[in-house]
């Protein structure tokens, strides 16, 4: 089976699909903000830095980890921990490896922000997943396109223009209440509608 | 900082209200070997004086910036490299690696298939939606959920979120008003409700739908921004064998 592949299980069908990406630029096209010069001449972005001494034109910048110290800490000496410093075992890539398929709803779809779409062209397809797709039933799946720390989910849906599966990250969103202040909450049992004491004016 | 911006509701109430996006995930952090904290840093690598470009200017042909290269170490500045660079001001550089100080900013246009459509001057696109700026007005435009989850990728979301106990409430009635019917509404700004959503200037614009949810005395409001449609982009798919 082709590595490249979205690979899903539902029920005790398998099914696989092709997958491109659907990006702005290949539907709508795309604009781009070019800078010329006064002979009409493409210019190309360059970091000037504060004191004025650098000019650094693009490549001229390097990412690194550094460490308290600034030593430079090559990425494969990086190791990956949790809130608590304890290591985390990263999550293979799921291409190519079948998915348990779950049926999901439209409020999981909302809950997530959406930060890949992709056309999906079935290799396979299981006819449960087929007319489970026809029908609109929504599913969701794990996903990591390579592996991680952070894995996503992907949702499969249908639609009139075919399978698409929209990879989606948690907004973590949560309900709202309104903020009582606890002063506030306590009934002043000496409470009275009556004005039975002096106020002082004085200040 | 949370960012402010005016909505109205359905009785043409409009009230200011903040709006945050989603939360970073945070469940990884990188460590050294030795587990001590590391954090990113961006180094100067080279200036423009150590370019191909520059080094071809100062040597005259490709063999002698080779036989300089060799000779000694003239890609390295070494009076820069390794520097933290921060606080950066953007500067254009022309092709002969110099500073421009007059440009002429262009807006290019391509099709689909990466062919230039249109070329003209860039005129900045202000925001449509701000603190100082008109309420969103209410669309009434009520669409299905499993519609709108179909037809859009919502790449941004806002959550909409009370300043005050009036603002709770005035956000609270729009979220229920939602639920209760079931579907998300078209959010769109200006005064006709016609402009695409756009947060700042020059920024991303957006086709928005409000989606509310209520449980008990909480509320959940959400902006769902939407710039692209999921449709196909290659030709028909292939059949698939069962």
């Amino acid at each position: 089976m082709a590595a490249r592949q979205i690979v899903v299980r539902y029920g005790d069908e398998q099914s696989a699909f092709k997958f491109t990406r659907v990006d702005r630029a290949k539907l709508y096209g795309r604009k781009k903000r070019v800078v010329e010069d006064e002979n009409g001449r493409e210019c190309v972005p360059a970091y000037l830095s504060a004191d004025g001494a650098a000019l650094v034109p693009p490549g001229g910048s390097a990412a690194v980890y550094v460490d308290e110290r600034f030593d430079t800490v090559e990425r494969s000496d990086l190791r990956a921990v949790d809130a608590e410093g304890e290591p985390l075992e990263p999550f293979p890539s799921t291409l190519g490896v079948p998915q348990e398929l779950t049926p999901t709803d439209a409020t999981r779809v909302l809950d997530h922000v959406v930060a890949s779409v992709y056309e999906l062209s079935p290799e396979t397809l299981g006819e449960q997943l087929r007319e489970a797709l026809a029908d609109g039933e929504l599913f969701e799946a794990p996903y990591n396109y390579r592996e991680g720390y952070d894995p996503d989910v992907v949702f499969l849906l249908q639609n009139d223009h075919g399978i698409f599966g929209l990879v989606g990250r948690e907004t973590g969103f949560e309900l709202i209440e309104r903020e009582v202040p606890e002063e506030e909450e306590a009934e002043d049992e000496d409470a009275t509608d009556e004005l039975d004491e002096d106020l002082d004016f004085t200040f | 900082m949370p960012r402010l911006i005016s909505i109205r509701d359905a009785k043409k109430r409009d009230a200011q209200i903040e709006v945050g996006s989603p939360k970073r995930r945070e469940r990884m952090r990188w460590v050294g070997p030795d587990r001590e904290p590391v954090r990113h840093q961006r180094l100067v690598k080279g200036t423009e004086k150590t370019t191909y470009e520059a080094l071809l200017e100062r040597f005259g042909t490709p063999e002698a910036v080779g036989a300089a290269l060799v000779e000694g170490d003239p890609e390295i500045d070494l009076g820069q490299v390794g520097r933290r660079l921060a606080h950066t001001s953007r500067v254009y550089l022309d092709p002969d690696g110099h500073v421009l100080y007059v440009a002429r900013v262009l807006k290019v246009t391509y099709d689909p298939h990466g062919e230039e459509i249109a070329r003209e001057d860039f005129v900045d696109v202000e925001a449509t939606v701000g603190e100082e700026l008109p309420p969103i007005p209410w669309s009434g435009k009520l669409m299905p959920i499993d519609t709108v989850i179909r037809r859009f990728a919502f790449v941004r979301k806002l959550q909409l979120r009370h300043v005050n106990g009036l603002t709770f409430d005035f956000l609270y009635e729009i979220a229920q008003t939602l639920q209760e019917a079931g579907k998300v509404m078209l959010v769109r700004a200006g005064a006709k409700g016609r402009d695409p959503l756009i947060f700042q200037t020059n920024g991303t614009p957006f086709h928005g739908f409000l989606e509310g949810r209520v449980e008990g005395d909480a509320y959940k409001l959400v902006l769902h921004l939407s710039n692209l449609e999921i449709k196909r982009v290659t030709e028909d798919a292939p059949e698939a064998t069962s």
